[in-house]
């Protein structure tokens, strides 16, 4: 671990919306390159958790830095410029702007953050569409595709940019089966090509496909489990992570 | 849901309560754009109405009282017994005499084009005395060597109280000077938009002056005696105005005295021409306000019910009956729009009292303000059955929500045709939004076709009239002129006198002028003889000879003549019939006037004496007021005018007013209309905007993409808008028009009349929009996640 670099770290991180303290002084690292994946229970603060490390909400508390800067009151510009070129997000429902046909929800990600020429974003965009299977979609809107075709636009969006850190919210937790590995399929290739992600789910089999679990209860990060020794060893990792769990009484 | 179970356990009454307050607090701000609107619209429509009847009865009760008859003579000179003749004639109930002295004066350097009537104040006659705010004092007692006159002289001649006037009334030691003592309320000469101006004065005075026009040597007399003849027709006459007229002439030698006739009516139309403009223009764009509020409720009230949609089908799917609910939005919406007509109503009178009062020294009388209350009764329910039924129509979709379709959501069949691109992202991303929600952009493309098009007809209007006024000099001229001079006796050097003017500019063209009096088929007009037809502004047919004559639309309209018709026409006793060669424009006397040549009118008038007027058109028009000034005050005995008249500048005042007055209003609405379309938006994208952020784009590229929306929009809206208005604005305004006596309107390209319309609104709507956008400021990514339980 002491050989990775620290993308993102969060000390004494707290969250309250009024008496309600949600996140109670957390303090985590994401590294560069890790999958790093937050379990828990409904309502143990795992969204507000991502949301805050991500710079979309701000913390009530605690100080949060990318890559050594503090970023805790960052400016809506500087944040802006983050969400443009370091992050990329997937949501639990899609949330692809509806006036935008698949392929243009791709591809206006590309566009905006501006590191590419049009031609490149366009490029990239045909390319996401066949690895994603929506070649058939794609002149579509939202609202005229399945909740599978919308989910896997919105990774494509959030990974055409090459984020740094690629965050992602519950993707699977509307899809059916055949879905959810897909899209789980598509983080897996983001992380592989060398892309950190932190995924919040409380589906073991979505965990699985992280390096470091880390489990929250009542805004509280009660343990860490690091499943990189078991890599290429599926019944092992299944096992190590059921037990884990089994120590939360999950 | 449960909320809604306990709802529906409800009686009828207190759960449509419950609804009622619900959507309130859902929908306020809605309502109170809405509320605004109508309010504005309300204040507009019932103010203008109020100030437009007020002044007509007002006008019309003060020459009532006046004891202005059905029409009245200026007669020149005094001939015993000539009212008893007239009285004697059948149709008459009786003749009111009033002398006067006509005469020429000069007022803080100024000289009138016209001459002054001086009248005694002896109370016989109840004249009003008036501070120049229009506050009526009691009647004083005129002082000897003081005056009284018609505030409109302030705005005129800008004259105070302690000014002093002088008359001429005779060339050799002949100039009265009178200081002016106060104001009175002249109810038919007292407009700005009359220059014959009355003067009341002390008897002492008045013989005076009697005495230095008797005893002056016949070429130097200047100022004459004469008399108002005030007559009524009897309540059984069965006559016509026209009929009526020709019955006195035809009984009595009053042509033989008379200098020029008006009709009540006419008076009435002079005298309200200032207020009749701006009225009519308040009220035509109250009518363009009430279309924007129709469109703007009806693009709310889409809005909202396709917001409440699903709310609305859970309530259905409960049992409540879709009347009920529909009953709650046309409740609220129905309520506060009859609470802005009503409102605006309450204040109207208080509004038009203040424009009232504003507008004294143009109207010369302070005009007492009353609330019309029938037709404004009449008015308000007819806009509220408008709207009545406007609101049950829009809101006949609540009755078609269909629970399940609604909650279960449908698919659409969108298809979207523009490209997006990186260059100019934000302008892509707007017309994207605006091909893909169309329907929501339709009112707003509406209100900017009807403000455009009511903008630009006002700036046409603008164009028209010319900075100085120059239209309307026009159209009430004879002839095109820079300057005029007539001389009264043979003393006047003209020549020396060109060689002045020459001095100032070299003269490009000159030819003659004489205005007489004549009857035309026995109704009398102003006949106008130039010894060159050429300068008559034709309309219609061709120029007069000897054998023919022009006559006015307003001509044409009254004694019901076309050209090639034969008319006959009769001056100083001699008649003689002449053709119609064609239609000419000239509004001077509202139209009732006649275009003759030398050669025709010499056959039945006295063209000796010095009648002529001598019109000079200016190589450098720019000088003819310092020529005018040079000549008023190095020669007497003459009249110099140029092609203007002083209550001319009140009007191109009262223009660049209503044209502010106009633009402010429509300002108000654009951003009332903005604040209500584009809350309905943005509550509508709230989802949208919120996944552009997180895509990094910032909310400063957001609001310009959203403002540009309003602009694209706008902009196709004010095209053509304003193409509209090129083809159909000559026309309405000519029609108009043609009612004050201006047959013929043409107004022309100019970047002001034509090019700020395209550019205010659209702008406004852009500004409104981007400012109004700031709330994207408060979307937070967070609200993608609301949803979620963490």
């Amino acid at each position: 671990m002491e050989n990775k670099d620290v993308i993102l770290s969060g000390k004494e991180i707290t969250k309250s919306y009024g008496d309600n303290t949600v996140l109670q002084g957390i303090s985590l690292e994401l590294y560069a390159g890790d999958f790093t994946v937050i379990m828990g229970a409904s309502g143990s603060g795992k969204s507000t958790l991502l949301y805050v490390l991500s710079g979309m909400d701000k913390p009530s508390g605690g100080k949060l830095c990318y890559r050594g800067q503090d970023i805790t009151n960052a400016s809506e510009k500087e944040l802006t410029k983050l969400r443009a070129e370091d992050f990329g997000f997937v949501f639990q429902r899609t949330h692809l702007v509806s006036s935008l046909t698949l392929k243009e929800n791709i591809c206006m990600a590309g566009l905006i953050c501006g590191s590419m020429s049009e031609k490149e974003v366009k490029e990239k965009t045909d390319m996401l569409i066949l690895q994603m299977h929506l070649k058939k979609a794609k002149d579509r809107l939202p609202a005229q595709v399945s909740g599978g075709e919308a989910q896997r636009a919105a990774v494509a969006r959030a990974v055409i940019t090459k984020p740094v850190l690629l965050f992602a919210d519950e993707p699977t937790g509307a899809l059916n089966k055949a879905n959810t590995e897909e899209v789980l399929d598509l983080l897996t290739m983001a992380h592989t090509e060398g892309q950190s992600v932190l995924l919040v789910t409380h589906d073991r089999d979505a965990a699985l496909r992280g390096n470091r679990i880390l489990y929250l209860e009542d805004g509280i990060i009660m343990g860490e489990l690091m499943l990189e020794p078991y890599l290429g060893r599926k019944k092992e990792r299944e096992q190590k992570l059921a037990s884990w769990l089994e120590g939360f009484r999950w | 849901m449960r909320k809604n179970q306990i709802l529906l356990k409800e009686p009828v009454l207190p759960r449509t309560a419950m609804l009622l307050k619900a959507t309130w607090k859902k929908q306020r701000e809605s309502i109170c754009g809405i509320f605004l609107l109508v309010l504005v619209l309300s204040l507009c429509l019932f103010s203008s109405l109020t100030l437009y009847v007020s002044g007509k009865n007002s006008v019309e009760a003060e020459m009532d009282y006046l004891g202005f008859g059905d029409f009245t003579i200026w007669i020149n000179g005094e001939r015993e017994g000539l009212a008893e003749e007239i009285e004697d004639v059948s149709d008459v109930e009786k003749v009111i005499h009033q002398p006067l002295i006509y005469a020429g004066y000069e007022v803080n350097g100024g000289y009138s084009d016209n001459e002054g009537q001086l009248i005694v104040y002896d109370g016989s006659i109840p004249y009003r005395f008036i501070t120049a705010e229009g506050k009526e004092l009691s009647a004083p007692e005129i002082a000897q060597g003081t005056v009284y006159i018609s505030p409109a002289m302030r705005a005129s001649f800008d004259v105070e109280t302690g000014d002093t006037i002088q008359f001429e009334l005779s060339r050799k030691d002949g100039i009265v000077s009178l200081t002016v003592a106060g104001y009175f309320a002249d109810g038919f000469m007292g407009s700005s938009m009359i220059d014959m101006k009355s003067f009341l004065i002390n008897g002492e005075d008045y013989a005076a002056m009697q005495e230095v026009i008797s005893t002056a040597a016949k070429v130097d007399v200047l100022g004459r005696e004469g008399a108002m003849l005030h007559i009524f027709q009897g309540l059984g006459s069965s006559l016509s105005a026209l009929d009526f007229q020709r019955a006195i002439q035809d009984g009595s030698d009053v042509l033989l005295y008379t200098e020029f006739t008006y009709k009540k009516e006419s008076i009435l139309d002079y005298m309200l021409l200032l207020q009749n403009i701006l009225c009519g223009f308040l009220i035509a764009f109250s009518v363009v306000l009430f279309i924007v509020c129709i469109v703007v409720t009806g693009h709310s009230l889409s809005a909202v019910v396709e917001q409440d949609k699903k709310d609305m089908a859970v309530l259905k799917t409960l049992g409540m009956p879709g009347k009920e609910i529909r009953n709650v939005y046309l409740m609220l919406y129905g309520g506060v729009i009859l609470t802005g007509l009503i409102l605006g109503l309450s204040f109207a009178e208080w509004i038009a009292g203040g424009l009232a009062r504003g507008m004294v020294s143009s109207t010369g009388m302070l005009i007492t303000v009353k609330l019309p209350f029938l037709l404004s009764l009449l008015l308000l329910m007819a806009l509220v059955l408008l709207f009545a039924v406007f609101l049950i129509l829009r809101t006949g979709k609540i009755l078609l929500v269909a629970p399940m379709e609604t909650i279960g959501g449908t698919a659409g069949g969108k298809q979207v045709r523009t490209v997006i691109r990186q260059r100019f992202l934000e302008w892509h991303i707007a017309l994207r939004e605006l091909s893909y929600a169309k329907k929501n952009y339709i009112a707003l493309f509406l209100i900017a076709v009807f403000l455009t098009v009511f903008l630009a007809v006002i700036g046409r209007m603008g164009t028209w009239l010319g900075p100085n006024g120059e239209g309307l000099m026009n159209a009430f001229s004879v002839a095109d002129h820079d300057l005029g001079v007539q001389p009264f006796n043979r003393d006047v050097p003209m020549d020396e006198i060109e060689r002045i003017i020459e001095w100032y500019s070299p003269v490009q063209e000159t030819y003659e002028l004489a205005m007489e009096s004549v009857t035309v088929n026995g109704q009398i007009y102003e006949a106008n003889i130039l010894n060159d037809t050429d300068w008559f502004h034709i309309l219609r047919g061709r120029v007069c000879d000897g054998d023919s004559v022009l006559i006015t639309d307003t001509v044409a309209n009254e004694l019901e003549l076309s050209i090639g018709d034969t008319v006959r026409v009769a001056a100083n006793g001699r008649t003689e019939n002449y053709q119609v060669s064609g239609i000419y424009q000239c509004a001077n006397g509202m139209g009732s006037n006649i275009g003759m040549s030398l050669e025709g009118y010499s056959k039945i008038g006295d063209i000796t004496g010095y009648i002529w007027c001598y019109h000079y058109i200016l190589e450098n028009g720019n000088v003819r007021d310092y020529a005018m000034n040079y000549l008023q005050k190095h020669y007497r005995g003459i009249d110099v005018h140029t092609n203007s008249w002083s209550g001319l500048d009140g009007i191109v005042l009262m223009m660049h007013v209503l044209i502010v007055i106009i633009y402010l209003i429509a300002a108000v609405f654009i951003m009332i209309s903005v604040a209500l379309i584009s809350g309905k938006l943005l509550q509508a994208e709230t989802g949208n905007m919120a996944v552009y952020k997180s895509m990094g784009l910032s909310t400063a590229r957001l609001r310009l993409s959203f403002a540009l929306r309003f602009l694209a929009v706008v902009m196709t809206g004010a095209v053509i808008g304003l193409l509209v208005s090129v083809v159909f604005a000559d026309g309405l305004i000519g029609r108009v028009f043609r009612s004050f006596g201006i047959g013929d309107f043409h107004s022309g390209f100019s970047m002001m009349g034509t090019f700020l319309p395209l550019a205010a609104i659209p702008l406004l709507f852009f500004l409104f929009a981007w400012a109004f956008s700031a709330r994207l400021k408060q979307v937070s990514i967070v609200t993608l996640i609301t949803e979620n339980d963490d």
